[in-house]
């Protein structure tokens, strides 16, 4: 965290080293969690914002990850009561009884495969679908792979809290993709 | 180690979240119960799906170039600043209440003293003033002198007017 103790100091070029290794990731977190690729956006740019104005706040320099990450979800939740979040309600069902949601343009490659095209608006339905308390749980750790201590302290709950959610919010998303999963 | 605290557990076995004695107890009954390895091989295809195919969207070209151009050299402190406003406001603001705490007092014992002199130069006044006044009764009834003359008695041969100061010793005449 050599960047975040050049950054505090003022050095431009270690916090732009921060923002290429950290932006993306908390680019994808807000996105699952506003389901707007431009909204996304505007709110990874504030989030950088404040980082770059209250980094000489952050006491230990090795807690920049959770600290980066409850800065982006303190957006996230702002805007959502400035305006109701692009969630999937109940009555908002196909026939099937999937959420119905609108998935962004967002595709890595135009011609990639129709089954992976198909997969990845299982998985995303899946996870839109997801109750909020449950969906960040789950997309800091099952997407952005962060440690149980380290989300806990980004969502501001208990260890055994966010364990029994992340629990939870897996075996409702396996429930989901049963019919995807490869014997 | 039962089925269900096998169950219980087998999200966070599966993400290493589990001390390396439970999860060499976890990993030896997966090995030896069907039932559970079952279900943890489905959980793991799960995630695996998950990982694998969610949408990662991308940030546009350019993003960093529109974060540096708003986050100026004005958006944040400068050092100098940082020094003046975290740490030396609190000395500052002390000094300045200190400062104005002396000025204060100063202020305050100028305006006793006025106050003071005043009294003393009214009591004083007042003092030569009733002197005259009987002085000028003695000598209009007991001599016959005339009724204005008590203005002409110099307070120094008034035997009624003790000299404390002269006029010069006003403070207000300053
Ligand atoms: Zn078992």
């Amino acid at each position: 965290m050599d960047w975040v103790r050049k950054a505090k100091k003022g050095d431009i070029g270690s916090f732009q080293r921060l923002y290429e290794a950290f932006a993306r990731r908390v680019l994808n977190f807000i996105f699952r969690m506003v389901n707007s690729a431009e909204e996304a956006e505007d709110l990874t740019q504030e989030t950088f914002v404040t980082v770059y104005q209250k980094l000489g706040t952050l006491k230990e320099n090795d807690r920049f990850e959770p600290w980066l990450f409850r800065i982006a979800r303190n957006y996230i939740y702002q805007r959502y009561r400035a305006r109701p979040p692009n969630m999937v309600s109940v009555e908002e069902l196909d026939e099937d009884g999937q959420p119905v949601t609108q998935i962004p343009d967002v595709r890595k490659n135009p011609d990639e495969s129709y089954q992976e095209r198909e997969l990845e608006d299982v998985v995303e339905r899946t996870i839109n679908a997801l109750p909020e308390k449950y969906r960040e749980v789950f997309v800091l750790s099952a997407i952005q792979r962060l440690s149980y201590q380290q989300i806990a302290e980004i969502v501001g709950r208990s260890l055994p809290s966010v364990k029994t959610d992340i629990h939870r919010a897996r075996l409702a998303v396996r429930r989901q993709v049963k019919d995807y999963l490869k014997v | 180690m039962d089925c269900r605290k096998c169950a219980e557990d087998m999200t966070a076995f599966m993400d290493g979240e589990i001390s390396p004695s439970h999860t060499a107890l976890m990993q030896s009954h997966i090995d030896a119960c069907p039932a559970c390895a079952e279900e943890y091989a489905s959980l793991r295809k799960a995630a695996d799906l998950v990982q694998n195919h969610h949408r990662y969207v991308d940030l546009t070209p350019g993003s960093w170039n529109l974060l540096h151009a708003r986050i100026g050299p004005e958006s944040r402190p400068s050092i100098f600043d940082f020094f003046l406003i975290r740490r030396w406001s609190p000395v500052m603001a002390m000094a300045l209440a200190g400062l104005a705490l002396i000025f204060g007092l100063w202020s305050y014992h100028r305006y006793q003293e006025s106050e003071r002199a005043l009294r003393s130069y009214m009591a004083e006044y007042i003092r030569v003033r009733e002197a005259r006044t009987q002085a000028y009764h003695l000598t209009s009834t007991r001599e016959g002198r005339a009724r204005f003359e008590y203005l002409d008695l110099r307070d120094e041969e008034n035997p009624f007017v003790v000299v404390h100061g002269t006029t010069e010793d006003n403070p207000f005449r300053k």
